[in-house]
């Protein structure tokens, strides 16, 4: 009787101890937790970048050009990427795409920059002639 | 022998029991630093796109004549509001006119005068 009432003790300490066995290496192996991050650079350059399509004449002038009409020229589409080439290199990201609702899309590509991982999308808006047409421009980094 | 065996045993419970412990309390603790530390990296977030879109407004105003007014209105309202998740209203009754930006789901909101627009 004490035999097996000492085998019983036993064998509860044993899963017991395999509980919390279990439980530290649970903790060890998944309690590090998934490491999403927000890249605070791509949030500042989308800031930047929304504020050049209105501040940088060249991009600007072009953009409102083009919507007007309808397409754009290869000259014009010229112009936008290598600017774009420019402002993604100034601001550390891989890649700009725009894009004007209704018109065409432009991309500038760091070709130093790795391969991107992370991006995000903001929003500008384009009033043509007066504001009588509002265009949706799309703006999306990539870092 | 089996006085030492047990002993050790005994001894080797304790450990992981206490190990178990302090992985647990260490965790948890990490848990929540990540949490608070998440959490300030969204407002912040949230703000810059507040910012992005006030500045957004800011600049395409100016350029838009006073008939259009309404048209560049309703296309800030229902083409550039929705993409950035935040409502917004312009409001022509005072001079100047203000435009008020509100993010309701992380509780910011921007309120501002727009400059002298076109008067021609």
């Amino acid at each position: 009787m004490q035999e097996t009432t000492r085998r019983g003790q036993a064998l509860t300490l044993e899963a017991v101890l395999a509980l919390f066995i279990a439980i530290l290496f649970i903790y060890l192996l998944l309690g590090t937790g998934t490491g999403e991050t927000w890249d605070m650079r791509l949030e500042r350059a989308g800031y930047d970048f929304v504020n050049a399509v209105y501040l940088d004449d060249a991009i600007h002038s072009t953009l409102v050009d083009g919507a007007e009409r309808g397409t754009y020229d290869a000259a014009e589409l010229s112009t936008v990427n290598s600017r774009l080439e420019q402002y993604a290199t100034m601001l550390g990201l891989s890649r700009v795409d725009v894009e004007v609702e209704g018109a065409g899309k432009f991309s500038g590509i760091h070709k130093d920059a790795p391969e991107p991982l992370q991006k995000e999308t903001f929003y500008a808006l384009l009033p043509l002639r007066g504001g009588e047409d509002n265009r949706l421009v799309t703006v999306t980094v990539w870092m | 022998m089996k006085r030492s065996m047990k002993g050790m045993a005994g001894m080797f419970i304790v450990i992981i029991v206490l190990l178990g412990t302090i992985a647990w309390v260490f965790q948890n603790n990490v848990r929540e630093a990540r949490l608070i530390s998440k959490e300030a990296v969204i407002n912040e977030v949230r703000s810059n796109r507040l910012a992005t879109l006030r500045n957004v407004i800011e600049k395409t105003y100016p350029s838009v004549e006073p008939k259009n007014r309404a048209a560049w209105s309703a296309a800030v309202q229902e083409k550039l509001g929705p993409k950035y998740g935040i409502e917004l209203g312009i409001s022509y009754g005072s001079y100047p006119p203000y435009a008020v930006l509100e993010d309701r789901t992380y509780g910011m909101s921007s309120r501002f005068y727009l400059s002298s627009g076109r008067t021609e």
